[in-house]
């Protein structure tokens, strides 16, 4: 199989909220990386893109997590909801802005993505509280090697050909949200971190000592 | 996640094992129509309300739900003022292989009984090591020493004689589960108890783990209300031996040559050390320099020669302080 072109991004933000989902009704964690499903409704809603395949990667050292605290409006009922605690990333200590690598595969629908000047775009969970406004900047084309090892990102099964994977050896599953329409959508089984994976050497992190 | 050796029945004739990572297949259906468990994430989700608040669980996430409330005792502590200390230990499984890989490699370069085998046999040997038999031993060990420090955690005695903990004073909430506990923290020394008991089992258990180990301590300390997620995330993710926090007051992270080395050296009964400490914490805090407080140290190396010595020895004077204001503490009541 052909080694699959990736267009490389660098991405910045000061606050980045990529949540799982609320535990006990007061507490929602956030991931630590950028699945599929949250580039792909991002470059839909800020480039008019359909079917975007891209998948991200938080630099370590660059964040870490605190806690904000709100009370969501029940807007029906027009009173405050209970408290609920939320986890977000923001920039380390001795760092400026919370950093990422944005991998998008290369095809015709993409190409203007590929341009100098930074875009501004949107990613994650309360954007109307400031959250998620991410500076995105082009870096260049590659083509990575093929490699053996534990996937570092999330990405939908169906996905996994596109990205350039050829063989899952063992898979570590999750789910991500898969919207069919403006107001609805379906979990589609996902491969998470940890996953096992022959593909692009860019998706891997920590190679498989083991026999395959 | 299971670790197995494929033709285990070839055990004896070849020294060329396969080894390769197996796992449980629970037969996830390709998709699944909303509701998800807010929980495991894997499973659809039915609606659950309790105390006004509407969760979406799936009935095995439901049934451990169900299963009781392990902090229940915990709960219970209602002392004015009263701080606890989270204890988590943990088995780095990652760290463990590159501990048995570096140690067999090291056994077989400078053991004595390898003093005739050739290079190439000892190429041979490094690569067709197979750490498995040895992990599972060193995971029962580790199980040894979580439980001999259960046993022994009740022992330890003050000045008095009478134990510093009791069943009531250190908790452990998990039936049967000795790498989590919970205990009253009334003054330093409870922590230094605890710290000298972990460090000592370590010695007799894993003597060549003392500086680089798999095996971690983490103990976070704050008033009995404080929220239990930020205890967990600082309990999750050990990054030295010996993790200790005090939420905005301090935070350490040592091995246990440098824990023994700091044991040694700060004697928390010397006054005169005691108000020099004090006063370079009260520096540190005015200038937020590390320098003004090294200067310091430096002109008073008369005095408090301990100090510079553990600035010599690699620890830095924040790991001074901070090990300083986490077991300065006294008994109060």
């Amino acid at each position: 199989m052909k080694n699959k072109t990736f267009l490389h991004f660098e991405l910045k933000t000061r606050a980045l909220a990529i949540g799982e989902r609320i535990k006990g009704g007061t507490f929602r964690p956030c991931i630590e990386t950028i699945p599929t499903s949250t580039l792909k409704g991002s470059f839909r809603d800020h480039f008019g893109l359909e079917d975007v395949l891209a998948i991200g990667f938080l630099r370590e050292s660059t964040y870490q997590k605190d806690i904000f605290t709100y009370a969501p409006f029940d807007a029906f009922l027009g009173t405050a909801k209970l408290p609920i605690s939320l986890e977000y990333l923001k920039p380390a200590n001795g760092t400026k802005a919370v950093e990422a690598d944005i991998y998008v595969v290369k095809n015709e629908a993409v190409k203007l993505l590929a341009k100098d000047a930074p875009t501004e775009i949107s990613l994650g969970a309360l954007k109307s509280k400031g959250f998620g406004r991410c500076e995105l900047r082009y870096i260049g084309e590659i083509k990575p090697n093929l490699k053996v090892g534990y996937l570092k990102g999330r990405l939908l099964e169906d996905e996994c050909s596109a990205f350039g994977i050829i063989k899952v050896i063992k898979p570590c599953y999750g789910y991500l949200f898969y919207p069919t329409s403006e107001v609805s959508g379906v979990y589609k089984r996902a491969l998470f971190e940890g996953s096992i994976i022959e593909g692009p050497e860019i998706l891997i992190k920590g190679e498989y000592k083991y026999d395959s | 996640m299971e670790r197995a050796y494929e033709k285990f029945h070839s055990l004896s004739s070849s020294r060329y094992l396969k080894l390769y990572e197996k796992r449980a297949d629970l037969g996830l259906p390709s998709q699944i129509s909303p509701l998800l468990c807010d929980s495991c994430q894997m499973r659809l989700g039915k609606e659950r309300i309790k105390d006004q608040i509407r969760e979406y669980l799936c009935d095995t996430c439901y049934d451990i739900r169900q299963m009781g409330e392990p902090a229940r005792e915990y709960a219970g502590w209602e002392e004015k003022g009263l701080k606890a200390a989270w204890m988590k230990i943990a088995l780095d499984q990652e760290q463990l292989l590159k501990t048995i890989y570096g140690l067999y490699e090291e056994y077989v370069d400078t053991h004595p009984a390898m003093q005739n085998v050739s290079s190439d046999d000892k190429m041979v040997l490094k690569e067709s090591f197979r750490p498995l038999a040895v992990q599972i031993d060193f995971v029962k060990d580790y199980k040894l020493l979580l439980m001999a420090l259960k046993k022994n955690i009740y022992k330890i005695k003050d000045d008095k004689e009478k134990p510093i903990f009791t069943e009531e004073t250190f908790l452990y909430p998990i039936e049967n589960y000795y790498e989590f506990g919970i205990f009253k923290v009334y003054s330093g020394k409870d922590i230094l108890s605890v710290l000298d008991l972990f460090s000592n089992l370590l010695e007799e258990y894993f003597p060549q783990c003392l500086e680089d180990s798999p095996i971690k301590l983490s103990l976070s300390i704050a008033h009995v209300k404080y929220p239990y997620q930020e205890h967990w995330r600082f309990l999750s993710k050990p990054e030295n031996i010996i993790n200790i926090q005090s939420p905005r007051i301090a935070k350490l992270g040592i091995n246990v040559v440098q824990y023994k080395l700091l044991r040694e050296k700060i004697r928390r009964e010397d006054r005169k050390l005691s108000h020099f400490l004090h006063r370079l914490a009260d520096i540190e805090v005015e200038t937020k320099s590390n320098m003004t407080v090294m200067l310091e140290i430096l002109n008073n190396r008369k005095k408090f020669p301990a100090l510079l010595e553990l600035t010599q020895k690699g620890l830095s004077v924040r790991q001074i302080l901070d090990f300083y204001k986490l077991t300065r503490e006294e008994r109060d009541s």
